[in-house]
């Protein structure tokens, strides 16, 4: 009870949304294919998907390794085998009927009016040839047809099979109360054992009825007889009542309608809560599941840093997480999806300690942060400033040994520089670039560059030369030192 | 009590409360009595040199030859009045190299400090000379060179 709790406290918004989603798109999915061929692929590839789970539960690597390479399979032959299938549910669907109420929740039937306008084709030897469709889909198997969709009365069904019609001939199909085809080319039965005297007609019904779960009615021209084929089922029909009570087992109505649709309530609740089910649990194996461990050399984001404040120095550039989630969602992780960011809104002038915690990190969601290495960053920060500083001639050479080189006079004697405080708070001196003491041998003036130690700078609009008078005097002659 | 003798006692009063708030004790105590320290000497040159002979500096320059082994720096001082330290620091391209700490006694008015020059520590050199408390009386810079 404890551990539900705990649970339940720990779901996010954004979970509950995503659990949600995904049962009300697999639910819709339910809705949109029962019955048809796709829809019982799709549930092969669901058990498959369970049986998978299992054996990696168990352990069983070769097993959840075949089976893993059948669902990936599966779901291939599902889109290239029954894409007609797929491609006429959602065709026929607007997209209010795929997001939302029962497309399947068809028109009656008026098999009454069918029934009398059939019969009075048969007393006027008129042949008729309708197609009550089953769950099957008979995309495949009917060719040819045109698109009539006009709803049903006794005066149509006549009409369409009037002799001098064009598309008398062929069949029509009945979707709810409308004929949704006419002059549909049916395929024909090569059964052995149909009466002799079965034309093309009466084969074409024996022929649809044998390879779909359509009911098939045939009026024969010749004879006005009136033939009911279901499955390799072929059978005549004397009375219009029959007929009616024939259609109406089919359609569900009368003997099974309250039966029929008090069961589809109940599939339609069981299949919601079994796909709420379903995502709840593919949702806890993917995001509650820690069992795969990961290491991702992450880069630091330094944000909120104050105007001027620079860094100088880090003694971490990169840092190592060491992540833990369910394997499907740890090998999607990479190091671009993690965040390392250091907020640098309080960092001070020196160096600055900063403990890394998992506020610190933003990860995809469903991965866990176990370990931080390093756990801490030192950062140190500084500011430009400027500092005026004295400026040295930097002498080399020799200078000749009967000459003292006795006085220097610089100007300007110092200079401003630019550059990080700690740095410029260090650097007492500006020297000039290397003066050469050898040519010298009397006191004059020379203008040199100043050279300061990179990164630090001249202020801007400083000279970047100094004019440097000396003194030179010549060597007063030796005495006797030896105390020195 | 008459009122003669409560006249008196307040003029005595009186005088005294005068008399504590202008005392100068009281003035040295609060903080703007305080300046500077004075210091107890005065210095007048300071300069760095060859060579010393018999305590007096010899050849003042601003370049020395790194053959010379040693150079010299003289803080010469005057109304020395009491015992005090002096510092002379050496910094080579601005890096402490040594600090040394010099008495200044009457009536020893010049004190020196030297330095041996290595091949490896040419380049430009400076000392300040500084006072106990840091405060920088001069600053001198010369080059060793070749």
């Amino acid at each position: 009870m404890n551990d539900i709790r705990i649970f339940l406290s720990s779901l996010r918004w954004q979970d509950v949304l995503d659990i949600a989603i995904n049962s009300y798109i697999l639910f819709r999915l339910y809705v949109l294919f029962r019955g048809t061929n796709t829809f019982r692929v799709m549930l092969g590839i669901a058990g498959l998907w369970f049986f998978q789970q299992i054996a990696i539960y168990l352990g069983l690597i070769v097993t959840s390794w075949l089976i893993q390479g059948i669902t990936a399979a599966a779901a291939i032959i599902i889109i290239v085998i029954f894409r007609n299938e797929i491609r006429s549910v959602f065709q026929t669907q607007n997209l209010r009927s795929v997001l939302w109420g029962n497309p399947r929740q068809t028109k009656e039937t008026p098999v009454a009016v069918i029934a009398e306008a059939l019969f009075e084709l048969s007393a006027a030897r008129t042949g008729a040839l309708v197609v009550f469709p089953g769950r099957e889909n008979l995309t495949e198997v009917i060719q040819g047809g045109v698109v009539w969709h006009g709803k049903i009365t006794k005066e149509m069904i006549r009409t369409i099979f009037f002799r001098n019609n064009p598309v008398h001939d062929g069949a029509v199909v009945i979707h709810g109360n409308r004929v949704e085809l006419v002059g549909c080319i049916l395929p024909l039965s090569h059964r052995k054992d149909l009466p002799s005297h079965y034309g093309t007609r009466h084969r074409a019904m024996a022929g649809l009825a044998e390879v779909s779960d359509a009911v098939v009615v045939a009026v024969s021209e010749e004879s006005g007889s009136v033939t009911v084929a279901k499955g390799n089922a072929i059978y005549p029909v004397k009375q219009r009542q029959d007929l009616v009570r024939i259609l109406e087992e089919r359609e569900g109505i009368k003997y099974k309608a309250e039966t029929f649709f008090q069961r589809e309530k109940y599939m339609r609740r069981a299949a919601a809560v079994l796909s709420f089910l379903f995502i709840t649990g593919v949702w806890v194996s993917f995001t509650r599941s820690m069992d795969t461990l990961i290491t991702l050399d992450v880069p630091i984001r330094y944000s909120n840093r104050r105007p001027g404040v620079e860094i100088v120095e880090t003694t971490a550039n990169i840092i190592q997480l060491q992540l833990s989630g369910s394997g499907a969602l740890i090998r999607s992780v990479s190091a671009e999806q993690v965040q390392v960011n250091l907020d640098l809104g309080k960092a001070v002038v020196g160096k600055n300690t900063f403990l890394l915690t998992s506020d610190n990190i933003s990860l995809p969601p469903g991965i866990k942060l176990n370990r931080i290495d390093p756990p801490k960053v030192d950062v140190v920060a500084d500011i430009p400033i400027i500092k005026e500083v004295a400026v040295q001639v930097d002498w080399v050479g020799r200078l000749r040994e009967d000459l003292i080189l006795s006085q220097v006079n610089l100007l300007p004697a110092a200079v401003r520089l630019s550059g990080l405080s700690m740095l410029l708070n260090e650097c007492e001196t500006v020297y000039t670039e290397k003066v050469l003491l050898d040519n010298i041998s009397e006191s004059g003036e020379i203008i040199a560059k100043l050279a300061p130690e990179s990164p630090l700078q001249l202020a801007p609009g400083r000279s970047d030369s100094v004019r440097i008078r000396f003194i030179v005097k010549p060597r007063p002659p030796e005495v006797d030192d030896s105390s020195s | 009590m008459d009122f003669r003798q409560i006249q008196i006692a307040l003029m005595f009063f009186f005088a005294l409360t005068t008399l504590v708030f202008a005392s100068p004790t009281r003035a040295q105590n609060g903080k703007e009595a305080e300046g500077p320290p004075v210091k107890p000497y005065v210095m007048t040159s300071s300069a760095v040199y060859e060579k010393q002979r018999n305590g007096q500096p010899v050849n003042p320059a601003a370049v020395f030859s790194v053959s010379n082994k040693k150079v010299y720096c003289f803080s010469h001082f005057q109304d020395v009045r009491s015992k005090a330290y002096v510092f002379h620091n050496w910094f080579r391209r601005d890096v402490s190299v040594a600090k040394i700490k010099l008495l200044l006694q009457a009536p020893k008015w010049s004190i020196y400090s030297s330095m041996p020059l290595r091949e490896t520590e040419k380049g430009p050199w400076r000392v300040e000379v500084t006072g106990e408390n840091g405060e920088i009386l001069s600053v001198l810079r010369f080059s060793i060179v070749d």
